[in-house]
This record gives C-alpha cells, structure tokens and sequence, in this order.
C-alpha cells in the first residue's frame, strides 16, 4: 500500500537542545496511525514539522508524496488538523470561525459543518469566548474536518473531552477513516491507542524506540493494581514473570502486570481482599519500568 | 481575499478608536487656534520666553502660529506621535498576535502560503492606515479651512498631511520586522510605546542639537514641517533613508517569517 506520510531521519534541535532525533517512520494509505510517548517526548515536534509549523535541522519529511516544507499549502488541502489545545479568535462566534475556516478550501462545506456540529451537539450561534473548554474542543473538531480531509493529525485529541464524547468523536474518527481518510494520532494514554490504532510508534526523548503492530502491543496489557489484604501476604507471592514496581505499604501492595489477565486473576483469589484497584498506567509509568530498562 | 476581510473584521475597533483620537485631538488642538488668535501677541511673547529646547520638542514655532497652516504644524507634531504608535502597534501586533493567542496554527496549517498571509496582513494595515488618515485629513482640512480668513497652501497641507502616513508606514515597517525577528512578543503595548517613545526621544534630542546626523536615526525627523512650510517639498535624503528602511524591513520581515519556527503553547 502506498505511503501517506514518510518520514526520514528528521531533526529537529532548538539552539542547541534537542527535540527529535533521526525520526523515521511511515504512515501507509488508510491506516490510523498511533503515535505515542510520554509528555515533551517530541510527539508535539514531529508533527508540527509535518505541517510546516516548525523548520526541521536536518532530514525530511513528505505527504502524498510531496515535500512538506515546500509543498506546504498544496498538502494543506488534504489534511485536516486538530491540535491539542484550542484557541480562536475573540468575539467570533462558532459559525464564523468555521466559515473562515472553510474559506480556505475550494469546496463547500456547509453541509458537512452542520451534520458534524448536530453530531457533536454543538451550538453554532454561541461565542466561542463564551464556551467550555470541551465545547471548544469541539469546534477545533469541526474546524478540522469539515472539508472531509485525506489525512486527518491529531495531536493529543481526546484531552478535555468527557467520555461520552470521546466515543462519539472516536466514532467520528472511524468513520472518516472508513471513507477512505488516513489518521495520525499522537496521544501519551496508551488505551485510547490501542482502542483505534492499527499501528503505532513510539518515541521517547525525541528518538523512536518502538514501531509496532497495535495487535503486538495488545499482548501487552498493562495493569496497574492495587490490593489491600486482610493478612499478611507472602513476600515472594507476586514474584511472577510481568510484575514491576512492586511496592507495600503496610496491608496495601501496589505493582504494574503486563501478561495474561486469567494468571493474575487466579493469583488474586488466592488471598482474602479487602479491596481491589486496577487501572490502567500510563504511558510514562510503563516507559518508566519497562522501555527504560530494556534500554539500559 | 478571505484573510484580507478576517484581517479588516478583527482590526475595525481599534481602527476605528485611533481614527476617533487622532481626529479628536487635531481638532481640540485646533480649537484652540481662534483664542489664541485674540490674544496672539500676549501669547506669543509668552511662548517666546520658553527656553528654546522646550520649544524646539514641543513643536512650537512662534513664527509659523500667526498662520493657521504654522499652527497646524504644531498641532501635527502631536498627531505624528499618536499616529506612530497606531502604527507601531500594527507592526508589532499583526503577526504576533496570533502566535500569542494561540491562532497561528488554525491560520499556518491552512491551504495558504506564508507569504499569501503576510501579504493580507500587509494590504489589511495599508487599508486600516489610508482610512485613518482620509477621516484624519478631512477633519484637519475642516478646521484649517474653516480658521483660515485668507487662502492657505493646499499643497503644503497635503504635503504635511501625506507625510503622516508616509511615518506611519515607516514606524510599521521597523514594528513588523521586529515582531517577526524577535522570539516571542509577550504584549504588544509595552514593545511599541518603547520604541515610539525612543524615536521621540531621538528626535527632541536631534532638534536641541546642532548634529544634523541624528535625524538619520528617527522617522519623526524625516518629514520636517518647517521645511514643507518654507519650501514646499520634501527633503529627498530622508525621503530615499525612509523608502530604503521600508523596503528592507518589509523583506526582511517575508525572509524571517517564512522560516519562521511557531511553537506550540
């Protein structure tokens, strides 16, 4: 399948700190791409070179095949972006921004603004100043994908959303990408990659540690639990294969399980508990005892 | 076109609050004219007796006050100081504006080139200040028309009047370059009363001087009223200075913003 976005050692360094590092990676037609890695991993650079925001030191990176520094405008008709915090112009109103946003594009999009905004219930007649920070989430949304984009990026897209909505924009999403519209994505919670991703990537301190099939990282489940034990338990009971960051603290244990959910289960049955948590990490506490080590 | 008339709708206020003081303030200086007419001699002496350097940076010329045209270009100095700051403001605020409210990446990943953007922004300024400068024109051209009891120089009221934008374009064009070269505006006001305040400085300091040569560092000092007044034209040295700072800052300004690093928030 061809390759929406190639990208190819890109370098970014800000004076003399560094942002990414000889990225590399490729996102092919009609995939949802994941992108993910802690906070100020250079998820943010990446893609804001991709759109022409920020120059890169070194390396280059095209969409569609063109390059996306010199071919920025012309790519810009394609793609749909959404970034990860939203602010407009004072005193507009919705409707206003999202017809100057359509603007840009040589098509008409009324239409689809309306359906997209009936979708996301959101109120076209109110001041933008005026709304919620999940509501101006939406907008940044419709603004994004109004004029049905090839390739929609998203950085950090579901921050501020409730959960409602975000199954209602992941829909959105699938739906776009059912159409024939490629996604990138950059998120740092791990979930909600493995919720829509087929692929992802995963960088830390600017570089890319990990390229993989979600299906791979899906054998991954992390699990962060939590007991807390009526008796004492033994120190070596947990001492399993997926178990990290084992800490006590008094009748509470707490550790980090990546491995086969029925194993655990089985284990925990074996003690009497007073209370049970299980969460899902996130993504800096599983780079923090698992990529970390392997690295080291 | 689309950027154009956004750029026009988000800049109408405060186009309209300057063209409002602009012209407010020529016409409450000029009002005064018909008092001081009545008791020009009193005054006069009263003005002469001000050491000359107070004089010389207040704009006051005891000579020209006698004619409404030689008030005006007493009136105008002030009018010059309010205008430049509307345009520093324009220079320092049109671009970085949207990087400070977060805006430059709706605007940057949109199907426009950078240099189709600057453009706009550069067109919606020109309109902003030719519009300020037809209300500020025909509100002086009322007053001084209206005062004056014998005919007065229509070309060296234009001349005076033209030269106020011509500062205009100038003090924008150094505003511009400086938003565009500096790494991050935090507010817009502080950055250009600065510089105004600076050129202004620069200029009382170049008119109490006998050193011609500072006038060359200060856009108040490239159209002199009191040369327009007594011959009639402009001083083409300043005039070349002025249009070669515009050229090279406006260049300059598409260079540096086209490799322009938007950071995000």
């Amino acid at each position: 399948m061809a390759n929406v976005i190639e990208i190819k050692n890109l370098t970014k360094y800000y004076g003399k700190s560094k942002g990414i590092e000889n990225v590399t990676f490729n996102v092919e037609e009609g995939e949802i791409f994941g992108f993910i890695g802690p906070n100020g991993a250079g998820k943010s650079t990446t893609i804001r070179t991709l759109l022409a925001l920020i120059y890169p030191t070194s390396g280059e990176a095209t969409i569609f095949g063109m390059d996306c520094i010199k071919k920025a405008p012309e790519i810009a008709k394609r793609v749909g972006y959404l970034p990860s915090e939203v602010f407009y112009y004072d005193g507009m109103k919705v409707k206003d921004l999202l017809n100057y946003s359509a603007s840009f594009y040589k098509k008409d999009c009324k239409k689809r603004i309306n359906e997209l905004a009936k979708l996301l219930d959101l109120d076209l007649n109110r001041k933008i100043d005026d709304l919620s920070y999940g509501n101006k989430k939406k907008v940044g949304i419709v603004q994004g994908l109004l004029h049905s984009p090839d390739l929609i990026i998203l950085d950090e897209p579901t921050s501020g959303l409730d959960p409602l909505m975000q199954q209602i924009f992941f829909d959105l999403l699938l739906e776009e990408n059912r159409r024939g519209a490629t996604v990138l994505m950059s998120s740092h919670i791990l979930g909600e990659v493995q919720r829509l991703c087929s692929r992802v990537a995963i960088i830390k301190d600017g570089t890319i540690i990990k390229l993989e099939k979600i299906s791979t990282l899906q054998e991954d489940s992390y699990k962060r639990i939590k007991i807390e034990t009526e008796g004492d338990v033994p120190n070596n009971y947990f001492n399993i294969d997926g178990v990290t960051d084992y800490k006590t603290e008094g009748k509470i244990i707490s550790f980090i399980y990546k491995g086969d959910i029925n194993m655990m289960t089985s284990k925990l049955s074996g003690l009497t508990l007073t209370n049970l948590f299980i969460d899902e990490p996130d993504l800096e506490e599983i780079f923090l005892h698992y990529y970390s080590n392997k690295e080291a | 076109m689309n950027i154009y008339k956004h750029e026009l709708k988000v800049n109408f206020i405060t186009m309209v609050g300057w063209t409002v003081t602009l012209c407010g303030l020529v016409a409450m200086l000029m009002a005064f004219y018909p008092m001081l007419k009545n008791d020009l001699d009193t005054f006069l002496k009263m003005l002469d007796s001000f050491p000359p350097a107070i004089k010389a940076v207040m704009g006051i010329a005891v000579d020209s006050f006698k004619s409404p045209l030689g008030y005006y270009t007493f009136a105008f100095t002030y009018s010059l100081l309010f205008a430049a700051i509307q345009a520093m403001n324009l220079g320092i605020g049109i671009v970085s504006k949207e990087e400070r409210e977060k805006t430059a990446d709706f605007v940057l990943t949109k199907p426009a080139s950078r240099v189709k953007i600057l453009t706009a922004k550069l067109l919606t300024v020109l309109t902003v200040l030719i519009i300020t400068n037809i209300f500020y024109t025909t509100v002086s051209w009322l007053f001084i028309s209206g005062l004056a009891e014998d005919g007065i120089s229509v070309d060296k009221f234009v001349l005076i009047n033209a030269s106020l934008v011509l500062s205009q374009i100038i003090f924008f064009s150094i505003g511009l370059v400086i938003s565009v070269a500096a790494k991050k505006i935090k507010a817009v006001l502080p950055v250009s009363l600065g510089l105004v305040f600076g050129f202004f400085a620069i200029s009382a300091f170049a008119v109490t001087s006998a050193d011609d040569k500072l006038r060359y560092f200060t856009p108040f000092q490239y159209f002199k009223t009191e040369h327009i007044l007594i011959n009639g034209s402009y001083e083409n040295a300043y005039l070349i200075i002025g249009t070669a700072i515009v050229m090279i800052c406006i260049s300059a300004s598409y260079l540096l913003f086209k490799r322009r690093d938007i950071h995000s928030v």
